[in-house]
């Protein structure tokens, strides 16, 4: 498993997605229905980067790279406790 | 939302886009002045929709980059966890220190960053023939070539970086201004690989500050999809030119716009933004 090839797709496919969502949700805010739709592209945008470490951390795992892998569960951790202790 | 107001903030995204993929700055030194003074959004809420173009420009850009190999994704992740755990150090420094202070150090060093940059010819230490290991890593250079290096003072680097995410967080710019010179200049990664790696790290970064904001419920929405929209677009533009650029004159323009950052704080550090 290509880590950078796995790591653009998860990437691509989660900001692309997110920009469509955010576009029509910006074209459907003009009848008053686009808030939701708006909602989740920007959400799914927001997500993206941590998407791509979730998705390089699997493939890092699957790879047998058992250093770098670890790296990045350390990251997906100060990441995770970052967002809960600025949420608490 | 008003057509002319979308039409402004498609414009700001896309030029802010080109320039941080081109040169791995995330361009919050750009979103948050012009949404203040032009788009009359207050700081908080300048700030919180800055966060969205930033990702959005970073990950697009990214798309790219990782794809192609340009951006270091391993040494991204290893130095990204010491910026963010410096942001969360400097978030509760700041409460302490002048505002006006810390600009001012954030100039110098961006400053002193700038002149070495011009100054100091590029410097990429090859590894030694076979050698292999943790810090070994090949690039396409100016010629297409692929070219190994190794990274150096990565203890340093990684300590750096933690002042680095101390900075930003303190002076709420600077995350690219700070990191490239830091991983050209002392980790000896070429720029052309410094660039797409910040540029990678700093959608990492701008996810946990965006994420409360928007779960707190303080983004504009219609905003940050103006400015998103306009950011992804512009990256991917940024990000074909980048490949084009060749080494030399990238540092060059690079210094340039790191001394426009540095003017720009400093203006802020006076009180007049």
């Amino acid at each position: 498993m290509n880590t950078n090839r796995s790591t653009a797709m998860a990437l691509r496919i989660s900001v692309v997605l997110g920009i469509v969502l955010t576009v029509a949700g910006l074209i459907l805010s003009v009848t008053g229905n686009g808030d939701r739709v708006l909602y989740s592209g920007i959400f799914l945008l927001v997500i993206s980067p941590l998407i791509g470490v979730l998705v390089t951390f699997l493939s890092l795992v699957l790879s047998g790279d058992r250093f770098w892998a670890g790296i990045a569960a350390v990251l997906i951790a100060v990441t995770f406790s970052g967002v809960v202790a600025s949420l608490l | 939302m008003e057509l002319l107001i979308l039409s402004g903030l498609l414009l700001t995204g896309s030029a802010a886009g080109v320039l941080g993929a081109l040169f791995g700055l995330g361009g919050g030194f750009i979103f948050v002045p012009v949404l203040m003074l032009v788009f009359g959004l207050a700081p908080a809420e300048a700030v919180a929709v800055s966060l969205v173009g930033i990702i959005a420009g970073s990950t697009g850009a990214s798309t790219v980059f990782v794809d192609r190999g340009s951006a270091n994704v391993r040494l991204g992740l290893l130095m990204e966890i010491t910026t963010a755990a410096g942001a969360v150090i400097g978030a509760a420094l700041a409460a302490y220190l002048e505002d006006w202070l810390l600009m001012c150090i954030f100039s110098a060093v961006v400053l002193y960053s700038a002149a070495r940059m011009i100054l100091d010819p590029e410097k990429v230490i090859a590894p030694a023939e076979n050698a292999s290991g943790r810090f070994v890593f090949s690039y396409k250079d100016d010629g297409g070539r692929d070219s190994a290096y190794e990274v150096q003072n990565v203890r340093g680097g990684m300590l750096l970086c933690t002042a680095a995410g101390m900075i930003s967080s303190m002076t709420g710019v600077g995350g690219g201004a700070v990191k490239v010179p830091l991983m050209n200049l002392y980790m000896h990664i070429p720029i052309k690989v410094a660039s797409p790696t910040s540029s990678y790290m700093i959608g990492i970064t701008a996810f946990s500050g965006a994420i409360t904001y928007l779960l707190s419920g303080q983004i504009l929405l219609e905003y940050a999809a103006g400015i998103a929209a306009g950011a992804f677009a512009g990256s991917l533009a940024g990000s074909a030119i980048a490949s084009r650029v060749r080494t030399k004159h990238l540092r060059k323009y690079f210094s340039a716009l790191l001394i426009a950052v540095a003017v720009r704080v400093l203006i802020q550090a006076g009180g007049i933004l």
